[in-house]
């Protein structure tokens, strides 16, 4: 696939991160409100909204269709999958093939205690008769296996794991969305209370309620003045290996060639890398699998805001922002827009020109089975 | 109970858990390969969990790699350690496993 032309980035929004959200808080609401920021950002009446995707494990009863009655959307392309970032692969190309104009891509959930429980245990047919009676509670012994595969792999201490989460806590210090903004020490990082060995309370991300929404045009929309991002290349791949991996490769090994080639970059020209990072080890096996480090040695890249290049979870990802459910999924998209607009403040890698960033999803018995990549690039104002 | 591993019909391959079609050949027939034993390749205690703790208390989780191939979450039961051979049951749903030595495990008391 040649280099994307004609895909933009109209706008962005975020709801913040809510740690203990009021009991006026509704998965739809949130959902509602990251939609009307991102067309205040974009400069677009809702009117012109023509497709419309969503991301969220907690719409149920209601689907795509029914939100789209309540937020008044009159649509012409539509697509649900709590693999977030797919929505943004496919309404790439439906812009491309002017089946929609202007679409919008929402990631939402309030997905808290009970409601939480229950979706882990019942999170689909394996998990319900395979996972749940061990119990395993979730996934955090899954990953502390993949964690385990990958430190011995790898020659890794439990230090290598922390530098990820306190390079991206003191890049949260610098986002106001995200629910800790706290730095942290490294022998606050040794100390925490373990989860499952060697995983601590760091290692997981918190579940808040949140949501995150992308508005992509076939031309930037933005207010003039402004710098513009386009969507270079964008692929995806599922299930690559049946599961019968270690999970230290994700599904970003089998198209981050083909993502460097279409984009007409490198991993050299990256500015920022915004991954998705539901534990440590996958950051670092992304990283990687984009050739942006090699043999698990990331110790020259996660040094916080100011400090190297590319900058890494410049948000502070999921593990300092908190994962609203299917949010998390284009968490890492919605900064990336911010840090090529050079609209991050302190937390901006300074002239930010190309992004890479890449979604991880769906553990289907022991690791994620979905990846997405995209290459964005920033563009001077008009 | 042992621990039966769906395998094709066709080309033989086995799999954990069930599939539907053969992911090597595209085969719907499966037969089954009994296993009774593995080799345990790591441990992890889950002591934190969301909506249990209280009522789980810290199983320990671990992944067992399968003479036909298939690597399967268990639980570890007994003092089963990474790198041993463990006999592998069925108990509710659940594949445990334990030390070649130890009686099998009942319903009643997993671990």
């Amino acid at each position: 696939m040649p280099r994307i032309e004609e895909v933009a980035v109209a706008g962005v929004g975020t709801v913040a991160s809510q740690r203990k959200p009021g009991p006026g808080v509704s998965t739809p609401g949130l959902l509602a409100r990251a939609l009307r920021t991102a067309l205040e950002d974009a400069g677009i009446p809702a009117s012109e909204v023509d497709g419309l995707g969503v991301g969220s494990f907690s719409l149920a009863p209601d689907r795509t269709i029914d939100l789209a009655w309540h937020l008044g959307l009159r649509l012409r392309w539509m697509m649900e999958d709590v693999t977030t970032m797919n929505l943004v692969h496919h309404a790439v190309h439906a812009i491309r093939s002017g089946d929609a104009t202007t679409i919008a891509i929402l990631g939402g959930d309030h997905l808290m205690g009970a409601g939480y429980g229950a979706m882990v245990d019942d999170y689909n047919r394996v998990t319900r008769e395979h996972l749940a009676p061990l119990p395993t509670g979730g996934p955090n012994p899954l990953f502390a296996l993949v964690t385990q595969e990958h430190m011995d792999r790898h020659g890794l201490s439990r230090e290598d794991y922390g530098r990820v989460v306190i390079s991206q806590r003191a890049f949260a210090g610098t986002n106001p969305y995200a629910a800790y903004r706290e730095p942290l020490a490294i022998e606050e990082y040794l100390a925490a209370p373990v989860v499952s060995d060697p995983l601590t309370i760091f290692d997981c991300p918190p579940i808040v309620a949140g949501a995150e929404a992308i508005v992509l045009t076939a031309e930037d929309r933005g207010p003039p003045g402004r710098r513009r991002v386009a969507i270079r290349a964008i692929a995806s791949s599922f299930n690559h290996d049946q599961q019968a991996g270690d999970g230290l490769r994700t599904g970003l090994s089998q198209i981050a060639d083909g993502l460097w080639r279409d984009g007409g970059v490198g991993p050299e020209d990256v500015d920022v890398a915004e991954l998705y990072d539901d534990y440590p080890v996958i950051v670092l096996a992304q990283l990687e699998d984009l050739g942006l480090i090699r043999d698990g040695d990331a110790s020259a890249i996660l040094r916080g805001p100011g400090r190297s290049r590319p900058g890494v979870n410049t948000g502070g990802g999921m593990l300092a922002a908190g994962q609203a459910g299917a949010a998390g999924g284009i968490q890492g998209f919605v900064e990336a827009v911010r840090q090529l607009r050079h609209e991050r403040g302190d937390g901006q890698i300074a002239g930010a020109r190309i992004a890479v960033v890449a979604g991880y999803a769906m553990v289907l018995y022991r690791y994620g089975a979905c990846s997405v990549g995209a290459v964005l690039e920033g563009l001077e104002a008009r | 109970m042992a621990l039966d591993l769906p395998t094709c019909a066709s080309c033989g391959l086995a799999v954990f858990p069930p599939h539907l079609l053969c992911s090597r050949c595209g085969s719907a027939e499966w037969a089954s390969t009994t296993v009774e034993a593995g080799t345990l390749e790591r441990v992890t205690f889950v002591r934190r969990s969301l909506q249990r703790t209280a009522s789980i208390g810290t199983p320990a989780i671990g992944l067992v790699r399968t003479d036909p191939g298939p690597r399967i979450v268990v639980r570890v039961r007994g003092d089963a350690q990474p790198g041993q051979d463990v006999r592998l049951d069925l108990v509710d749903g659940a594949v445990v496993a334990s030390p070649l030595e130890a009686p099998p495990p009942t319903k009643e008391a997993p671990s």
